[in-house]
């Protein structure tokens, strides 16, 4: 499981910390463990019984911000794994929160969209007096979408007034932000081109492939290629295409909204190619932006990436970033790499906040500013204290929560 | 509880139970006296056959460990370690136990006396359960969150401020 391993990575940065273990041990302990049992009576007539959770990992830098999943097997401990994981991300990337996650055990598959509305709407009747715009903002995950954020602002306001500061990810016409779907792709391009650019590799012209061709890598591939990048491969799961030349990002986005398997497969002018020689190629930058766990030790050996960037969670086993580090690939951590997202989350909570809202260009050039102070500071520390980038950027995050902490006074 | 029936016993034939019994003596023990004093020697390990026991460990104060009822043993970690007592057994109700002496325990096994080596394979079993469950415990234990010492919490001040500090 991938958060077992970014868990990993965090007690990694810990140790090289030397804060000793009982510290390690409380920065990763929970400040709130919510849980719950939504009970209602479904649109078929029976009466279903649902766990939810929430768990509050560590407040000292502002309110909780986390995902809320839905999903058959949430539990209490990947939870809060997850919520942790939060932390870490939130003050890797600067940003005033701490982490949070949430989940209700439900297969949404399974269930009529009345149902799955009564049940969003019950769960916040469950933990309405333990979320708000300044105490714990949800924000969609796994099977969550800006309509179930809608059902979440709407049924919290009705306890304690306008509120859409509550949840962040909301629909554009409810108080969402401009620029958000596009916002984790972004980042991960810049990501991509400013490690090339320390690397002394030109972006003009430098040969990239992504696996994942969803919202985060059709946008990274866009704004990769305004920038004059090739995409040369690119695989999904239905399998993987070359294209030497490089292919056309838009195109290629409107083949998989378009094709009946959602697919990058059968592209125009593609060969097809395959997992093992993508992840062999000689490229200047490998994106992996879809599912965890895919870069173990077998690949690892194989890879002849220049940079890779981790823009899904969890891409690489820790023995696989121990290979990739002693072969000198640069790993760029999923914590800084996708944490655009989070970022534009919080522009639509300072949105919310101050009634006031810019337009795509302004929240572009706002996240552009963050992520790349956020780079620097995770590349400054690298660079000089001669550590890894994760290392490095796990090392920021526990430092930046560790004097939050001793500040407000343990 | 007659302690023929005693689960300690129950490999034994009847001759063997008379032939131990005529070693053994039977003690009784009124509510609150103690049976075993933790950190002395004892001589005896002494099977529970009516009544309930508690356990103790003392440390700055004493703790109450867990509570004992029949078919218990008590005082067999002595026997078998030579070590003096573990725990502080006294009885919580008026009790009834059958008090079988180190010497002649030890004697027969010596001597290889089949009826004795059974009980203290009993004992054995009764002992490697409650390791087991002793590190149930341990390991519920050690996932709590630990107390943090102020020098600790100084040493990660220091850390972050200055040894991090970029």
């Amino acid at each position: 499981m991938s958060f077992e391993d970014t868990l990993r990575y965090f007690s990694t940065a810990a140790r090289v910390m030397d804060v000793g273990e009982r510290i390690e041990r409380l920065l990763a302990t929970p400040q709130r463990q919510l849980k719950v049992e939504v009970a209602m009576e479904m649109a078929d007539g029976s009466v279903g019984v649902f766990n939810g959770f929430r768990v509050q990992h560590n407040g000292a830098r502002g309110p909780f911000k986390g995902g809320l999943r839905f999903h058959p097997e949430v539990d209490q401990d990947e939870v809060t794994a997850l919520a942790s994981l939060m932390t870490w991300k939130a003050a890797v990337v600067g940003i005033p929160y701490g982490g949070a996650k949430g989940g209700i055990q439900v297969d949404p598959r399974g269930l009529a969209r009345n149902d799955l509305e009564k049940l969003t709407r019950r769960f916040v009747d469950h933990i309405h007096m333990f979320i708000g715009p300044d105490l714990d903002i949800p924000a969609p995950d796994v099977n969550t979408n800006a309509q179930t954020m809608a059902w979440i602002m709407d049924q919290y306001s009705k306890f304690h007034g306008f509120s859409p500061g509550v949840v962040t990810g909301k629909p554009v016409e409810l108080y969402g932000s401009q620029g958000r779907e596009a916002a984790t792709g972004r980042g991960v391009a810049w990501c991509t081109m400013w490690a090339l650019d320390d690397l002394g590799i030109p972006v003009e012209g430098a040969r990239i492939a992504l696996q994942g061709y969803g919202n985060v890598g059709s946008w990274a591939a866009r704004v990769l290629e305004e920038r004059g990048a090739k995409l040369v491969a690119v695989g999904d799961h239905g399998g993987y295409v070359e294209n030497p030349d490089g292919f056309d990002a838009l195109a290629l986005a409107e083949h998989v909204r378009q094709s009946p398997d959602h697919s990058v497969v059968g592209f125009p002018g593609s060969d097809a190619s395959t997992f093992e020689r993508v992840f062999s190629m000689e490229l200047d930058a490998l994106i992996p932006a879809a599912l965890g766990g895919v870069i173990d030790s077998e690949v690892a050996r194989n890879v002849r990436a220049k940079v890779i960037v981790e823009a899904a969670n969890g891409p690489t086993k820790p023995a696989a970033h121990q290979i990739l580090l002693s072969r000198d690939v640069r790993v760029i951590p999923d914590v800084l790499a996708n944490a655009g997202g989070v970022t534009c989350s919080y522009f639509e909570w300072v949105q919310n906040t101050q009634r006031y809202y810019w337009d795509e260009d302004e929240v572009n050039s706002r996240l552009e500013r963050i992520l790349r102070r956020a780079y620097r500071n995770v590349n400054r520390l690298a660079e000089s204290k001669k550590l890894d980038h994760r290392t490095a950027a796990f090392i920021l995050a526990i430092r930046e929560v560790g004097k939050a902490t001793v500040l407000r006074g343990v | 509880m007659d302690f023929a029936n005693h689960p300690a016993f129950k490999h034994l034939d009847a001759a063997q139970v008379e032939d131990l019994a005529s070693a053994c003596e039977v003690v009784e023990r009124s509510a609150k006296q103690e049976i075993i004093r933790r950190g002395e020697r004892g001589d005896a390990v002494f099977f529970l056959l009516e009544g309930e026991l508690e356990v103790y460990v003392d440390g700055k104060e004493r703790q109450l460990i867990t509570a004992l009822h029949p078919p218990a043993v008590v005082g067999e970690m002595e026997l078998l370690t030579d070590q003096p007592r573990s725990a502080t057994v006294a009885a919580k109700t008026d009790a009834k136990l059958l008090s079988l002496p180190f010497e002649a325990a030890r004697e027969r096994m010596r001597e290889g006396d089949p009826a004795t080596l059974k009980v203290i394979g009993t004992i054995a079993s009764i002992l490697a359960k409650r390791l087991a469950r002793t590190l149930d415990i341990l390991a519920e234990i050690a996932d709590r969150p630990t107390r943090v010492r102020s020098e600790e919490l100084d040493d990660f001040r220091k850390k972050l401020f200055s040894d991090w500090s970029s």
